[in-house]
């Protein structure tokens, strides 16, 4: 990592953690909640820019470079939710402490720059994980208004109803982008591998967490639920999601969805 | 949906401890297939069902009928206009009449696409299953594959019936590495094809695969054969040819056994030789440098010779010499027939555009009649969201107050 990327990362983190945590204890107002996020997501994009410049491809190698691409889509979700919808502004900003903890998770892994292996040179795996990180982005704005959805008291009320219906847009959204996600992936595995399906364990669990998406987003258009029932769904359904992002690191051999490589020693 | 769900979850325990290649095989046997049976007549019945409403929920515009000049115009219903077409309503009115809008019309239409695609999907799968072909042949630069199915490795009868017609000559293979890692950032193979006159030139990656007469071609491993030449003490030569071995990464070691000759040779390569820490043979990293070749002859457990040798020297062993002349770059080539790829395309983008008609393009209409004591009145029909309805409302209010 050089002292340039360094300070980035952790001005990144560190305005996007402030920014979300002044949201969420509701210090200060929407106008600096959403400086501090921007000017968060701001660095994280010259950070970006800086390391794809110098590695020459974009963030998809590695459990970090998929923690910045993550937090800054996340970030630019949030900020585009809070600028449309200023009366979500306050819940929307305090994703700034769920795009900090991507970032924090990503530099938990090696941090050096690495060139794509040939299984990754493909459009089609950049648009993976594009559709990947707006589905992992989307799905997290939803559970924010779900959980917000969950601690409002009155339920008839214009706001109540306002967060139930982001609940479901966003899920809805993400879906379709999940869905993307698993079609993307079936086939250029293909190519990869010659057969659509792999049993890899992150296939299952992504196909896993598309059916229980699925489920609550059937029980919203066909059997009209809403409100609580709908929010508890999303967020159970959303613990898979949770699971696949954080297990996936973790499976190492079992699983052709890691790089994060350590090639001629440790990388920092 | 459950019952799938928890199907999934049953493979995935596997697939969390076994090997792919074993959980595919426990998700092809007889429960699972009765499984996929039953998912299938459910998925059917699912789009019967929402064909028999499709066309009623796709009527034509409720409100539309009531569009009619009232001889009231309103500045509002201009800006609500432009509003309207601005997020893909179509928009209908007449001079000094109501404005109608509509979008949506057909968003009933997604649920029984969607549904359908899966049925796609699963007849695609099927053809793939019984129909396809996946095969592995190992071609040296320089050689021509014809798809004759002993060119295959490991290929079963059954499987051998399916194998695609083809041809092509490998030019070139061409591998780039990472710091002399064993990471190849590019891998590459420029093949002629079909074999004969007319050939054109293509390259074949793993990331990318060719079609090639009735299949499609990756390249999906790298490795070297060995050249050699076997002569006598005299230096008669006595036999010569190329051996596709298993030698790369180094580390790994393959044997050939000389034709006609009681010997079996153990090849061992380092593709840029150094001494290791204890003296031993090692390599600098993957590409070629300064080569040498391990070779260990074997005569049942007798080893008549062991040594270490650069390219073009002999090991001699009982009035015999060895040499390894070269190395060949060696591609493992893919071959696949997918006859289900078509289906499963159209699978796949039939899903998308069922999720969006449903989810994204839902149906809306609106009539708005300006009043003739000021004012604009709305009526609503369809799926509005919460935001677009009071966005429409606030458009209208902000322009009749500005009157």
């Amino acid at each position: 990592m050089s002292p340039l990327e360094s300070g980035l990362f952790l001005v990144a983190l560190g305005l996007n953690a402030l920014g979300g945590a002044l949201a969420a204890l509701r210090v200060g107002g929407p106008r600096l909640w959403q400086g501090l996020v921007l000017a968060g997501q701001g660095a994280l994009l010259a950070l970006i820019v800086d390391r794809w410049r110098r590695v020459g491809h974009p963030p998809i190698m590695g459990t970090y470079e998929a923690g910045l691409a993550g937090a800054l889509v996340l970030g630019l979700v949030a900020l585009s939710w809070a600028w449309r919808r200023p009366a979500h502004a306050r819940l929307a900003m305090a994703l700034g402490l769920a795009a900090a903890a991507l970032l924090g998770h990503g530099a938990s892994f090696p941090l050096a720059p690495m060139p794509l292996t040939i299984s990754e040179r493909s459009l089609w795996v950049d648009l993976h994980a594009l559709v990947a990180y707006l589905a992992l982005a989307l799905y997290l704005a939803s559970a924010a208004a779900s959980v917000a959805r969950l601690a409002s008291r009155d339920a008839a009320s214009a706001a109540s109803a306002r967060l139930d219906e982001a609940q479901y847009r966003f899920a809805a959204t993400a879906y379709f982008f999940h869905t993307a996600l698993i079609l993307t992936g079936a086939w250029y595995s293909l190519d990869l591998f010659g057969t659509f399906w792999k049993w890899d364990p992150v296939e299952g669990l992504a196909a896993l967490s598309w059916l229980a998406y699925g489920l609550a987003l059937h029980a919203r258009l066909f059997f009209r639920w809403r409100g609580r029932r709908l929010a508890v769904a999303l967020l159970l359904s959303l613990v898979t999601v949770l699971a696949l992002h954080k297990v996936v690191p973790s499976l190492g051999p079992l699983t052709f969805h890691v790089f994060d490589l350590r090639l001629g020693g440790p990388p920092r | 949906m459950a019952s799938l769900g928890l199907y999934l979850a049953i493979l995935l325990v596997f697939s969390l401890r076994s090997p792919p290649a074993v959980v595919s095989a426990i998700a092809a046997g007889v429960p699972f297939q009765l499984a996929y049976l039953l998912l299938t007549a459910n998925t059917v019945s699912c789009v019967v069902v929402f064909w028999r409403t499709v066309r009623s929920r796709c009527r034509p515009w409720q409100l539309r009928a009531a569009v009619a000049p009232v001889g009231v115009s309103s500045p509002a219903l201009a800006d609500a206009r432009r509003w309207l077409r601005r997020r893909g309503f179509s928009v209908a009115s007449g001079p000094e009449g109501s404005l109608h809008a509509g979008r949506g019309r057909f968003s009933a239409l997604g649920s029984p696409l969607f549904h359908l695609s899966l049925v796609l999907a699963a007849a695609g799968a099927l053809l793939e299953e019984r129909g396809g072909f996946i095969g592995t042949a190992l071609v040296n630069q320089g050689q021509a594959f014809y798809g004759e199915p002993r060119e295959y490795l490991g290929l079963s009868a059954a499987l051998a019936e399916r194998a695609p017609q083809l041809s092509f000559k490998v030019g070139s293979i061409r591998p780039e590495y990472f710091g002399d890692e064993l990471f190849f950032t590019e891998l590459v193979a420029e093949v002629a094809t079909p074999v004969g006159p007319d050939a054109e030139v293509a390259e074949v990656r793993l990331s990318d695969s060719v079609a090639i007469g009735e299949g499609y071609v990756t390249l999906t491993g790298f490795g070297y054969s060995l050249e050699y030449a076997l002569s006598r003490a005299d230096g008669t030569l006595e036999d010569e040819g190329v051996a596709n071995l298993a030698i790369f990464p180094p580390g790994r070691r393959d044997s050939l056994r000389l034709p006609g000759r009681p010997y079996v040779v153990f090849i061992e390569l380092f593709p840029n030789f150094v001494l290791d820490e204890r003296g031993g043979p090692s390599t600098k990293g993957m590409a070629l440098g300064d080569v040498r070749v391990g070779v260990t002859v074997l005569r049942n457990r007798a080893v008549p010779a062991r040594r270490l040798v650069r390219l073009g020297e002999g090991v001699r062993f009982e009035g015999l010499e060895f040499t390894p002349t070269g190395l060949l770059a060696q591609g493992q080539f893919r071959i696949r027939r997918s006859p289900g790829v078509p289906l499963l395309g159209a699978a796949f983008v039939l899903i998308l555009v069922g999720l969006a008609l449903r989810l994204f393009w839902t149906r809306r209409e609106v009539l708005l009649t300006p009043q003739a004591v000021g004012g604009v009145a709305v009526q609503l029909d369809g799926e509005w969201p919460l935001e677009a309805e009071a966005g429409m409302r606030r458009l209208l209010e902000t322009a009749e107050a500005s009157r």
